[in-house]
């Protein structure tokens, strides 16, 4: 046991999937997709005896592999980092990877790139891995872009459709700019402190500026709203639907959009210093989750109303975050990376059903036919309302309460008015998927069928972990690393707290049920009442237009006048052309020179002799 | 005295060998040019080692004759296949390398 | 005595490598080469370079102007056909001479007449001969040999670049 407790066993297993996929996935092609699956299951086991082994003795490991750069003053270690965060994420990262892996045999069955798509998973998982495991700042931020470079990988993984590469390409340059705020954030930390591993900067952060410290939060947490998808840089996540639903159910849900949460959380040294920071982490947070929120009523697609769904959830965790309930964070985004991940999973079901059909309003009635994802996909629903009992329920809870705790009553308001939202458009969804009226085509209705079990079992192993993953003390795990607040309500608020929750959660579901389901309340006419609201709802705030026009379009505009004037002309005109054209000009000349005779040639020789005296003496 | 005048007579030997190849359109005699111009070398070469009373100059001189009579051996048989191949020994007919 | 030497055998030479390369037939060239090289054999004898003025009679004045001489039968007195192409390369190579000679002079010339360099010559108790064998096959051993190889090198070029082409 003591020999398989080592952090880089864990990344050694999906490297060895990406390796084999690489060299010998072509020729074994069947088994694929069970190789990148087995490294997978072999990295979870390591990270549980990582989890016992880890448990039993101290808090925090490192572990140093080798010194990878030397110079001057910079000295970064390939070396890891465990403690109750990092290993929270790696069973997190693990167990959701290894039951999309699964599911994934099943889904990309007939693609014919499903060699490929196992070694991109393989590659995310990798990176994710080492994302969460790193010791220093800088191995973290090959991790953030390694998950940045598999995630358009896998957006655009099939690229010879218009619409993904595009998206893939969106996610990227959106995520460039958050990359580069991290990126300056680390130099900041690195030019302040002279090193760059975790546990360093936390025993010297208490010498340093505290202006320095909030510019370092600040470009630190730019980073996270590029890579988690938060205002104003959400923008690339709801197109990210364009690729395979197992993508998104890993990457754009449950464990990439999470990084951000996770650098926060690691970083909490920095942020808790900083209280500008944190409020702007919880502003942020908030804001995100109710506009989104509100965007994921009116959306008729079911996976970009997931996408929001994802949005708001992270704005939680953020908002978590940012009042300081550092474990309660963490504790959402490993309940929500189960529980959304399975809504995504089941929604590729439905996709599946129906041949991949996505308009919500194309669907309805659905759970007589998939019985298996029904199930999940309510378990999950419910689970993401704030349904007593489920995991959702827990995490949302304890974040709710913290910020009721902290005093920030409007920030609570707002986070409890979400968690309405939240309830009512994801029941609207699985009214509107799976009761009400069939509304597809007739063809379709012949073909429509339950999924193969090597789908639905990870559907139902997302669904047990959905319900048992609140009841795992997760945060009081954490809580040997990261700070607490400090304020204790009394229980009896606490339990008027919770029944608030519960009330709101059943108000949203209540709500959708007699809207979508009876009819009671006629939708078409709430629509026409609110007509203005329901057209800036669906063009989800004009928020794309608005960046077209402020940004996207000067951009081209500008690059095709910098293309005109100082490409064409200086850098072909007088660069490339010119630096031939000289050559050929001297060419030109010296060709006189060369007439043939050697008689010429010796009188040459005799005159450069003389030059060479008359200058050397 | 003497020693000036053997590394005067070197010089102007040397020059006159210059002057041979510069101007002079026959191989054989462009050739032999350059003999004098390894002769007038060799003379310094003997001169110098008597000047600073060491031997090795004289070695120096074996070897250059060595060399010139290989030179001289490759230089007449390219001399021969040329003036086979196009009737003429005029150095300036070997011009075709033109830019 | 050795200085009239010297100076006479010197002036011998110079004349004749004038001749020679104003000579209009190439046979005449030869001739005054044979002079040339027999004078500065006997500057080599008079600098106590015995064995350097016999290789140079055995050498050039023998084997090499003998080569010559062959090759000139081979080829045969052809005279030049084409009108001179090159109209100033006379003038120039005076001209670029001269100033070759007046900077070398005039730089080198000067170490000349430090003292001591005048009257070096002065005979010696022993030849040098042995002094160059022991040296040749001691110090100078793989020049020697690589030397050895360039002329064997030379015999096999020339003879393969020279023969006819078999039919």
């Amino acid at each position: 046991m003591e020999c398989l407790s080592h952090p880089a066993l864990v990344l050694l297993f999906p490297l060895t999937g990406i390796l084999w996929n690489t060299f010998f996935g072509f020729k074994f092609k069947k088994y694929a997709g069970y190789i990148a699956s087995g490294m997978i299951f072999l990295s979870f086991l390591i990270s549980t005896i990582l989890f016992f082994h880890h448990s039993q003795s101290n808090v925090v490991w490192t572990k140093d592999l080798y010194t990878w750069i030397r110079v001057g003053n910079l000295d970064i270690s390939i070396s890891f980092l465990i403690d109750p965060l990092s290993i929270v994420m790696l069973l997190v990262v693990t167990s959701v990877s290894l039951v999309v892996h699964i599911y994934s045999i099943g889904y990309m069955k007939e693609d014919e790139g499903f060699v490929r798509f196992f070694i991109y998973l393989n590659l995310f998982v990798l990176s994710m891995l080492l994302l969460v495991s790193a010791n220093n700042f800088l191995m973290m931020f090959i991790g953030w872009e390694c998950v940045g470079l598999c995630s358009y990988l896998l957006i655009g993984f099939w690229y010879k459709e218009r619409a993904p590469v595009f998206a893939g390409k969106k996610a990227f340059i959106v995520n460039r700019i958050g990359d580069f705020g991290f990126l300056c954030g680390i130099i900041l930390i690195f030019l302040n402190f002279g090193v760059l591993d975790f546990i360093t900067v936390s025993q010297h952060v208490n010498n340093i500026n505290p202006v320095i410290i909030t510019v370092i939060c600040f470009l630190l947490f730019l980073g996270c709203i590029g890579k988690s998808a938060q205002i104003p840089l959400y923008i690339w996540l709801p197109d990210a639907m364009e690729g395979p639903t197992p993508v998104s159910a890993l990457i754009h849900a449950a464990t990439m959009v999470t990084a951000g949460v996770y650098l926060v959380a690691r970083c909490n040294f920095l942020f808790g210093l900083s209280p500008c920071a944190m409020n702007l982490v919880a502003i942020t947070g908030v804001l995100t989750a109710f506009f989104s929120a509100t965007i994921a009523i009116t959306n008729t697609d079911m996976k970009r109303i997931l996408a929001y769904s994802t949005i708001s959830q992270l704005g939680y965790m953020f908002f978590a975050c940012g009042i300081g309930a550092y474990s309660a964070g963490i504790f959402h985004l490993a309940t929500h990376a189960f529980f959304k991940g399975l809504l995504f999973l089941a929604a590729g079901s439905v996709m599946h059903s129906l041949s991949g059909e996505l308009n919500i309003f194309k669907m309805g009635n659905l759970s007589k036919y998939t019985p298996y994802t029904f199930w999940t996909f309510i378990i999950a629903g419910l689970a993401i309302s704030g349904f007593p009992g489920l995991s959702g329920f827990f995490s949302k809870d304890k974040i709710l309460i913290s910020a009721f705790s902290s005093g920030k009553y409007l920030l609570w308001l707002s986070g409890l008015f979400t968690a309405y939202i939240t309830a009512f458009y994801i029941f609207r969804m699985i009214m509107l998927i799976f009761f009400t009226t069939e509304r597809f085509d007739r063809e379709k209705r012949q073909h429509t069928h339950e999924s193969p079990y090597i789908m639905t079992i990870p559907l139902i192993i997302l669904a047990l972990l959905s319900i048992i993953a609140g009841y795992i003390p997760i945060p009081e795990y954490l809580s040997r690393v990261l700070p607490e607040p400090s304020f204790v309500l009394p229980s009896s608020t606490k339990h008027l707290l919770e029944l608030l929750s519960v009330v709101v959660c059943l108000a949203g579901i209540v709500t959708a049920f007699l809207i979508y389901q009876k009819n009671i309340i006629s939708s078409s006419r709430i629509k026409q009442k609110f007509l203005k609201l329901y057209t800036l709802l669906f063009n989800k705030y004009y928020v794309d237009e608005f960046y077209d026009e402020l940004i996207v379009k000067p951009v081209n505009r500008f690059s095709l006048e910098f293309k005109n004037k100082i490409d064409d002309l200086l850098i072909d005109g007088l660069f490339v052309n010119g630096s031939g054209l000289v050559i050929k000009l001297t060419g030109l000349l010296t060709n006189l020179m060369q007439t043939g005779y050697i008689r010429h040639y010796v009188l040459f020789i005799l005159a450069g002799m003389i030059i060479i005296l008359v200058i050397i003496l | 005295m003497s020693l000036v005048c053997v590394f005067g007579t070197s010089l102007l030997l040397f020059c006159i060998g210059l002057i041979g190849i510069l101007t002079r359109r026959n191989i054989i005699i462009v050739l032999l040019s350059i003999e004098l111009m390894l002769t007038a070398c060799n003379i310094s070469f003997v001169a110098g080692s008597r000047l600073v009373s060491n031997i090795d100059g004289e070695i120096i001189v074996l070897f250059t004759i060595a060399i010139s009579a290989a030179e001289a051996a490759l230089g007449l048989s390219l001399a021969i296949l040329w003036a086979r191949l196009t009737g003429t020994t005029d150095i300036d007919s070997i011009s075709l390398l033109r830019g | 005595m050795l200085a009239y030497i010297v100076f006479i055998l010197s002036l011998i030479t110079i004349i004749s490598s004038v001749f020679a390369i104003i000579a209009k037939k190439p046979a005449n060239s030869i001739i005054f080469f044979l002079i040339i090289f027999l004078g500065t054999a006997g500057i080599f004898f008079v600098l106590q370079a015995e064995y350097l003025g016999i290789i140079q009679i055995i050498v050039y004045a023998g084997a090499l102007l003998v080569v010559f001489v062959f090759a000139l039968i081979l080829v045969g007195d052809i005279p030049v056909y084409k009108k001179n192409p090159l109209k100033l390369q006379k003038t120039f190579s005076i001209i670029l001479v001269l100033i070759f000679i007046t900077i070398f002079w005039s730089q080198f010339g000067i170490l000349l007449f430090l003292p001591g360099a005048s009257n070096l010559i002065k005979f010696k108790e022993a030849s040098d001969i042995s002094l160059i064998a022991r040296l040749l096959l001691k110090d100078y051993l793989l020049p020697f040999e690589l030397a050895s190889v360039i002329l064997l090198c030379a015999i096999i070029g020339s003879l393969y670049i020279a023969r006819k082409e078999a039919d």
